[in-house]
Parts: structure tokens; C-alpha cells; sequence
């Protein structure tokens, strides 16, 4: 697709040129399959309403987004168990401020994610000390059946 | 709830921030309330998903400085800033700074050195005042990076319950 198509269907979408090159490279299906022949508010609600539908595809597309955002993280565990229809994330995290806890920030359902997410910055040391339960999880949380994403099992592109 | 009881104190300072900063006063009590509202500001946003109690955030002195790292990864608060994820990894990587002077300033993270509200003694053993002393951040605050981080405090706080509460 050229260059000046795939401008206007960044406009359309709302988001930079660069992002929508980056969301086509990982492969999300919703913005290469993004039909620029229907009016542009049209294209543009194509687009937002398949990607990120289902949890698994919201988590990773959070996932390569921030890893992409933070070059500092090393892995992020996606946590479950009990967790229903909540994306409840821990991020280990080089330069990580250190609180000897895990305190969670709620970002709000939004178009890109919509899904309620928790997301928990940790230190190197303090994810080690979760592991062997010195320091505790939120209540309700677990690392039953969680699962790990690691920055190597993405491709991320330096942003200097 | 607490989130609106601390969101509301933090808008607060922040108005009387703004106030005093037109005013030709002391430095000090500018960073006084923008200590302030960061600080309240930075508890709101970890009390209102319900995962930590208004106590436990009461002990939390890092949580505006964790919150802003955090929030780089918010791809709604990217798109209303109108920010690629690198332009937006950039921004807020030059607030880091300024965020942490500004939170140091309260007294219980100042080392008995300088903060804003009360005297100290440095170690060449000179008796400060907050009134008196030239705190560098206040020039911070002037420069980019320091006007980019009172952008946020105030887009922020305008935008608290539609990216960070829950409904």
C-alpha cells in the first residue's frame, strides 16, 4: 500500500503514521485489512471495532506496546486467575521505582483496549520477592496459571 | 470515596499553585503545592482501582513518580496527548526528573535537607529557609521539560475519571 494511502488511513484512525506502520508490522489484522475504499469515519470504526476484541489479543497488543514504550522491561506476567474479563498485569521493570509493594494503577476500557487493566510496575528485586512470597499480591490475585511474556519474544524497535 | 476525597485536594493545590505562581513570592510556596498536588494527585490515581487502601497510599511516597512511569503505557492518555508511543516514551522520560526533585521536597523524603516547609541545617552547618533558598527545580520548572510536567498534572487531573476510575 503507498505511502499517501496509508497517511490517510492513519488520519482516518486518529493515530500517527508511524503507529499505524508499527500496528501493520505486528500483524494486527485490523489495520491491514482496513478497507480505504469505505468513507474515512466508516474505515475508521472498521478498524477499531475488530482489533483487540478478545482479551488475549488486548493483552498483547499491551504487551508489544509496552515494551515498545518502556525499554526498561524485562517481562510481563499476565495474571488470570480470578481476574474475569480484567486485564491484570505485573511489569518487571529495570527502571522500576522500588515501594516494596505492588501497587496497581487501573487504566479505563478505551477503544485500543477495551478491556478494565491493572498494571503493576515492579523492580528486578521486587518481582523475586513476589516470586517467594515476601511481598504479597493485591487480594485476589495469583500467579496461578498466570502467564509470561518476555521482551525477546517480541520484536521491538529501538526508540531511542 | 477517597480517589474523589484526594482528587479534589489535589485540584485544589493545583489552583493555588497556579495562583501563587503569578505572584512575586517565594519560590517555596509554589513548590509547596505542586509537591502537594502531585503527591495527592499520585494517590488518587492508586486508590481509585479499589487495589490499595486510602491508608496504605497515605505511606506511598513515590506514587505520582511510579504513576507517571506507568501512565507512559496508557495508550488512551498517548492519543489525547496526540503522541506516537516513542515521542510519548520520550516525554515523559524527561519528566522523571523533575517529578522526583518535586517529590523530594516534602519533608519526609528530603533527608533533612531542603524541602519546602521547614529550616534545615546543611552540612557546612549554615541554618536554610525554605524562603530564602534557590531550589533548582523551581528553575526546572521553567524549562521544557519542567513545563511539559505541569502540562500533564493538568491534563491529568482534567481527565482523571475518564482514564482512571472506574465508572
Amino acid at each position: 500500500m503507498q505511502t499517501t494511502t496509508l497517511k490517510r488511513a492513519a488520519e482516518a484512525l486518529g493515530i500517527s503514521f508511524e503507529d499505524l506502520v508499527f500496528y501493520r508490522k505486528l500483524g494486527n489484522k485490523a489495520f491491514i485489512e482496513i478497507d480505504l475504499k469505505l468513507p474515512t469515519s466508516q474505515a475508521a470504526d472498521h478498524a477499531r471495532v475488530n482489533q483487540n476484541h478478545d482479551i488475549e489479543k488486548a493483552v498483547k497488543f499491551l504487551a508489544q506496546d509496552n515494551f515498545e514504550v518502556e525499554d526498561g522491561l524485562e517481562r510481563i506476567v499476565w495474571l488470570r486467575k480470578g481476574a474475569g474479563d480484567t486485564i491484570r498485569l505485573i511489569e518487571v521493570n529495570h527502571n522500576g521505582f522500588p515501594t516494596g509493594r505492588v501497587e496497581a494503577f487501573y487504566f479505563a476500557p478505551s477503544e485500543e483496549v477495551p478491556f478494565e487493566t491493572y498494571l503493576a510496575d515492579v523492580t528486578l528485586k521486587e518481582w523475586q520477592k513476589i516470586l517467594i512470597g515476601e511481598i504479597p499480591l493485591p487480594e485476589g490475585w495469583s500467579l496461578e496459571g498466570s502467564r509470561e511474556f518476555l521482551r525477546s519474544e517480541f520484536e521491538v524497535e529501538s526508540v531511542g | 470515596m477517597w480517589a474523589e476525597a484526594f482528587l479534589e485536594q489535589a485540584r485544589s493545590d493545583w489552583q493555588m499553585c497556579q495562583l501563587i505562581r503569578d505572584q512575586k513570592l517565594p519560590g517555596c510556596h509554589e513548590l509547596h503545592h505542586l509537591q502537594m498536588t502531585c503527591e495527592k494527585l499520585g494517590k488518587a490515581f492508586l486508590i481509585a482501582g479499589r487495589m490499595i487502601s486510602p491508608q496504605q497510599a497515605k505511606t506511598s511516597h513515590v506514587a505520582f513518580k511510579r504513576f507517571l512511569q506507568v501512565a507512559s503505557r496508557n495508550p488512551t492518555l498517548r492519543n489525547l496527548l496526540e503522541m506516537s508511543a516513542s515521542q510519548f516514551r520520550a516525554h515523559i522520560q524527561q519528566l522523571l526528573p523533575v517529578a522526583e526533585g518535586i517529590e523530594r521536597l516534602a519533608p519526609a523524603l528530603s533527608q533533612d535537607g531542603p524541602n519546602v516547609e521547614y529550616p534545615w541545617e546543611s552540612p557546612d552547618q549554615q541554618i536554610h529557609t525554605p524562603r530564602r533558598y534557590a531550589f533548582p527545580v523551581l528553575r526546572d520548572l521553567r524549562r521544557p521539560p519542567g513545563m511539559n510536567l505541569l502540562k500533564i498534572v493538568d491534563l491529568v487531573q482534567k481527565e482523571f475519571y475518564r482514564l482512571f476510575t472506574k465508572v
